[in-house]
């Protein structure tokens, strides 16, 4: 599992000096916002120039998806101080909550919820920290000839793709690959958007209905 | 400074979407419909972002 964090750390790291970040803002901006994705596509928009809330707006979408887990994580930490309820907060990331509920669904009524997690998340936030500045210290030392841009659309590829479990993830998938290719020529990138919402829509109309 | 700007807005709204849910008070639930369409953003929105720069 953890291995699976490294390359995409390291890719990140690169992929964000690539697109002309200073490697101390690099490093910094993985520390502060700590989310990979959207710190890849916000350094392909910051490469072309794009205001910055065109880049906070794309974070927004981008990111959604941790309001999920806010949800989810919810139901088994609502009752915690609210030190705690940060300090989760800020730990989320995509594969702690996954490692969780694989854990959480074997073991319900477990009581050290927040120790395994506060683990779990401390271990990953360690390793992913590492793989970024490693990127950044590759990325750095790249003659800008090598061109590295091709890396961030596979790292989404490959990202998007453990979500493709049913019916319904494809049906979002497929429909936010079509609206982004079609929807190419909208200006300030609001492709990204019109994808995004057409892609959530076709997820909700081909779930199955419950009987 | 149009990057510095960036970053802050990014830490800002990534945080609040992460906290959002574990900051309200007990008792309040979840609408379902948005409960529905959150599952479906991470496969809309990484397939939307993996188009390449043109």
């Amino acid at each position: 599992m953890l291995l699976g964090i490294v390359p995409f750390g390291v890719i990140t790291g690169v992929a964000m000096v690539a697109s002309g970040i200073p490697p101390p803002a690099a490093m910094l901006m993985s520390v502060v916002v700590f989310a990979g994705a959207s710190m890849m596509a916000s350094a392909q928009l910051l490469a072309s120039d794009s205001p910055a809330l065109l880049v906070v707006l794309a974070t927004l979408f981008i990111n959604l998806r941790f309001m999920m887990y806010s949800a989810s994580l919810r139901l088994h930490f609502a009752d915690l101080p609210l030190r705690w309820r940060l300090i989760v907060s800020y730990l989320q990331a995509d594969n702690a909550y996954g490692l969780m509920l694989s854990r959480f669904a074997e073991h319900p009524n477990d009581s050290s919820k927040l120790e395994y997690f506060l683990g779990a998340g401390l271990l990953i936030w360690s390793v992913w920290q590492a793989a970024v500045l490693a990127g950044i210290l590759v990325g750095a030392g790249v003659p800008a000839s090598w061109r590295l841009e091709f890396a961030a659309p596979l790292a989404f590829i490959a990202m998007s793709v453990p979500f493709l479990r049913d019916r319904a993830m494809i049906a979002a998938a497929l429909a936010a690959g079509i609206v982004v290719v079609l929807a190419n020529d909208l200006p300030l990138r609001l492709s990204i958007v019109a994808a995004a919402l057409t892609g959530i829509t076709a997820g909700l109309l081909f779930e199955r209905r419950p009987a | 400074m149009n990057l510095w700007l960036a970053m802050i807005g990014m830490a800002v709204v990534t945080y609040l979407l992460r906290a959002s849910f574990l900051l309200l008070p007990p008792g309040v639930e979840t609408p379902p419909l948005l409960k529905r369409a959150l599952r479906y953003v991470p496969a809309a929105v990484l397939t939307a972002s993996g188009r390449p720069k043109s």
